[in-house]
């Protein structure tokens, strides 16, 4: 079965970067899609129903946070794994991710090896 | 108002009375005397011991004259001649002469008596006077006969006269001596009184002399008592603030001008002496002085009535015209009030000022705080594409690239190896920046009090493991030995956990970094005073004595810096030395160049059950 990992991010570079951290994933059968804005993110979730999120806080239209909350309130996405990619680290930022349902909280400048480690664990592709 | 004003109207009456009473005194001892001499004298004249003398003399003429009658009839005996008889008629005329002299006498019949003696002598002088005149029995007045009688007559008068004379001497003796010691017992009684006056004079004197001694200490004491209250008076005049003292009855006794005309000049009228503080308080309302004052008046009254009863330290009163007044009341002994105004509008205004310079400096800190924030996050970001994409390039460069690369050739392989450590450089210089990055934001949370603290009872062994592996890596590379010393039965630190885990874990990192080869040494000990302490020594390079103090200051890498490359973000330690203070501990170092380090740091040890103690501090944002 195909999975599905969302990124929503803003910042072009960093969503490239993101992209090229994972994409040896897609040799596994991942999919990879993303968003530029919250309220794409959300709408592409409740669309393609993807398996993890990776989630910035800091976007137009709709922060992060929000979108987190409003996809765990969707029986649609309740299933969805979600890791906060933000350069939001303060412990009160993390305690509200943490609060929203996340499943993990990265602080930026995060390293592509850790990254694609917390996927791989997340979705359960320890194994590859 | 004079206070003892009427005491001393009071004690001028006292003393007039006094004088009155005095002079009363004198006046009567004085009659006394008078009468008691005045007395004592009609006393001795009623004695009559000038008419005693006067009939002696009397009675020795009558006596003379009888005894030259009779001496004149002794003659005519021996020569009854006419001429001697004439001479007899001639001394019977002095007799007679006598006689009337008694006879005017009868009405003081005193020592013997003037008619006692005239009824003695008056029959011999009758007799001889007729006998002598018309003769007896025919016979002549010359006749022998006649004079025999006479002579017998006289003689026998004569004798009893004699009688009387010595009698009168002895009535006269008598009187005398007696007037003598009356005069004498009235001498000493004179002296008595004499003695009384003298001592009455000189208590006289005495009492006029203290009296003037008392009427001088009285002016002196009075003198004084101006000076002293002309001297209160110029002393309250010369204070800048307001002095005012009312009475136990709250009535004003004394106020100085300043009082009246400077802090209460718009209500002068009501400030005089006797008013009523509620009075000054109702013109002070009626005259608006007092901001507020007129929106409640009867509720301000009543504040500031029961304030000035029961004063609870100064108060802050903001006038009409833009001026501050402290007011300080302060009750006294003998249940008075004594009241200070000062003039605070200046100082009022500098705390205006400074109030507005605090909150502009928490708004420059604030500003300050958001900038780091801010900053720290717009760097994140960049850092995030320069470190991720440095480590992408070095993947691919190892995983694609270079397989695909012929082996061998010097140029290419030399351009790889820079290619590596620059890549190298790039990922460690911008975990560098990271890492400040993050302390600038650590420091600055810890500084502001932004910092979340979890204070909780902390494991020591496990604290030191979790540092220790943190660390592995480090110390392992440079090929390090590390060795814990834990003491047995250590009591556990309270901390927060994650803090204390950073603070170990720098200590332990900086040691590996200053430390070329050797060992590195974390220790835990129990000090004195319920602390635990936990030390990190190593065998490296030492801090200079010099040096020491200025490790814990932000940005002060100590060393050369143009020999020794610069490591690290330079704010480790102050980070350090900022968590272990906030957490009620020490850090401390102690060191010699070429001798390594040893850092060492305390925190209260938590003697008491955790669940007591363990408390959360959360700084409100």
């Amino acid at each position: 079965m195909t999975k599905k990992i969302l990124i929503a991010e803003d910042e072009a570079h960093i969503r490239m970067l993101i992209e090229q951290s994972i994409e040896e994933l897609e040799d596994e059968g991942v999919e990879i899609l993303a968003a530029a804005d919250g309220e794409e993110a959300l709408a592409l979730v409740l669309a393609e129903q993807p398996d993890l999120i990776l989630l910035d806080v800091m976007m137009p239209k709709m922060n992060g946070f929000e979108v987190c909350e409003r996809l765990r309130q969707d029986p649609r996405a309740a299933k969805a794994h979600v890791i906060f990619l933000t350069a939001k680290g303060q412990s009160y930022d993390r305690a509200r991710g943490e609060a929203a349902g996340a499943d993990a909280y990265m602080t930026k400048p995060f390293r592509p090896h850790e990254l694609l480690a917390t996927v791989r664990r997340i979705v359960g592709l320890d194994d590859a | 108002m004079e206070p003892g004003g009427k005491g001393r109207e009071g004690s001028l009456r006292l003393s007039s009375i006094g004088r009155l009473l005095l002079v009363a005194l004198l006046l009567a001892a004085s009659v006394g005397v008078i009468g008691y001499v005045y007395i004592a004298i009609k006393q001795i004249e009623e004695e009559l011991p000038l008419r005693v003398m006067e009939e002696k003399r009397d009675m020795e003429r009558a006596a003379r004259n009888l005894y030259q009658f009779l001496a004149a009839t002794e003659a005519a005996k021996a020569h009854p001649t006419e001429g001697n008889v004439e001479n007899i008629r001639n001394h019977l005329a002095s007799v007679e002469h006598d006689l009337e002299t008694l006879r005017s006498r009868y009405t003081f019949d005193t020592l013997i008596g003037a008619s006692a003696l005239h009824a003695l002598i008056n029959p011999a002088v009758v007799d001889a006077r007729i006998w002598l005149t018309d003769g007896f029995g025919a016979l002549p007045p010359t006749s022998p006969i006649l004079l025999d009688l006479v002579d017998t007559r006289v003689r026998d008068t004569m004798s009893k006269v004699f009688d009387k004379t010595t009698e009168a001497d002895r009535v006269a003796y008598e009187i005398l001596e007696r007037q003598t010691a009356e005069l004498s017992q009235l001498r000493d009684r004179l002296m008595l009184v004499l003695v009384a006056v003298v001592v009455l004079a000189v208590a006289i004197v005495w009492l006029a002399v203290r009296q003037q001694k008392a009427a001088r200490a009285r002016q002196l004491a009075e003198e004084a008592r101006q000076s002293a209250q002309s001297r209160l008076q110029d002393a309250l005049e010369s204070t800048s603030e307001g002095f005012a003292f009312f009475d136990g009855q709250e009535k004003l006794v004394i106020a100085n001008s300043r009082y009246r005309d400077f802090f209460l000049r718009d209500v002068r009228d009501a400030v005089a002496e006797g008013a009523s503080f509620e009075a000054i308080l109702r013109a002070v309302i009626e005259r608006a002085l007092v901001v507020g004052v007129s929106e409640d008046s009867e509720g301000w009254l009543a504040w500031r009535l029961s304030r000035f009863r029961a004063p609870q330290g100064p108060i802050a009163l903001e006038y009409a015209d833009g001026r501050w007044v402290r007011v300080d009341e302060r009750r006294t002994g003998d249940g008075g009030t004594v009241v200070i105004y000062s003039d605070i509008t200046e100082l009022k205004r500098r705390e205006v000022e400074l109030l507005k310079a605090k909150e502009g400096a928490e708004a420059v800190s604030e500003a300050k705080s958001n900038f780091l924030a801010n900053v720290s996050h717009e760097l994140r970001t960049p850092l995030t594409s320069i470190l991720g994409f440095a480590e992408i390039v070095r993947k691919r460069l190892e995983s694609v690239v270079l397989p695909q690369v012929k082996q061998g050739d010097r140029k290419l392989d030399r351009a790889i190896e820079q290619i590596r450590g620059n890549l190298d450089i790039i990922l460690l210089e911008g975990d560098r920046l990271t890492k400040l990055v993050n302390d600038v934001l650590d420091l600055e949370k810890i500084e502001a009090g932004e910092m979340v603290w979890k204070i909780e009872p902390l494991d020591v062994v496990a604290i030191v493991h979790q540092a220790a592996t943190a660390t592995e890596s480090l110390y392992r590379q440079k090929g390090l030995a590390f060795e814990r010393e834990i003491a047995a039965d250590l009591p556990k630190m309270r901390g927060d956990h994650d803090r204390v885990v950073q603070v170990l874990v720098n200590l332990i990192s900086n040691a590996v970094k200053f430390t070329p080869s050797g060992r590195i040494a974390c220790r835990a000990q129990a000090l004195s005073g319920d602390r635990v302490e936990i030390s990190v020594t190593d065998s490296g390079s030492g801090i200079a004595r010099e040096d020491q103090a200025a490790i814990f200051e932000k940005f002060r890498q100590v060393g050369d810096t143009l020999t020794q490359k610069p490591s690290g973000t330079g704010l480790g330690l102050p980070i350090c030395r900022e968590i272990i203070e906030h957490l009620g501990g020490e850090i401390t170092v102690a060191s010699s160049l070429g001798q390594g380090s040893s850092f060492a740091f305390w925190l209260p040890a938590a003697t008491v059950p955790s669940n007591e103690r363990l408390s959360e501090q959360v700084a409100e944002r």
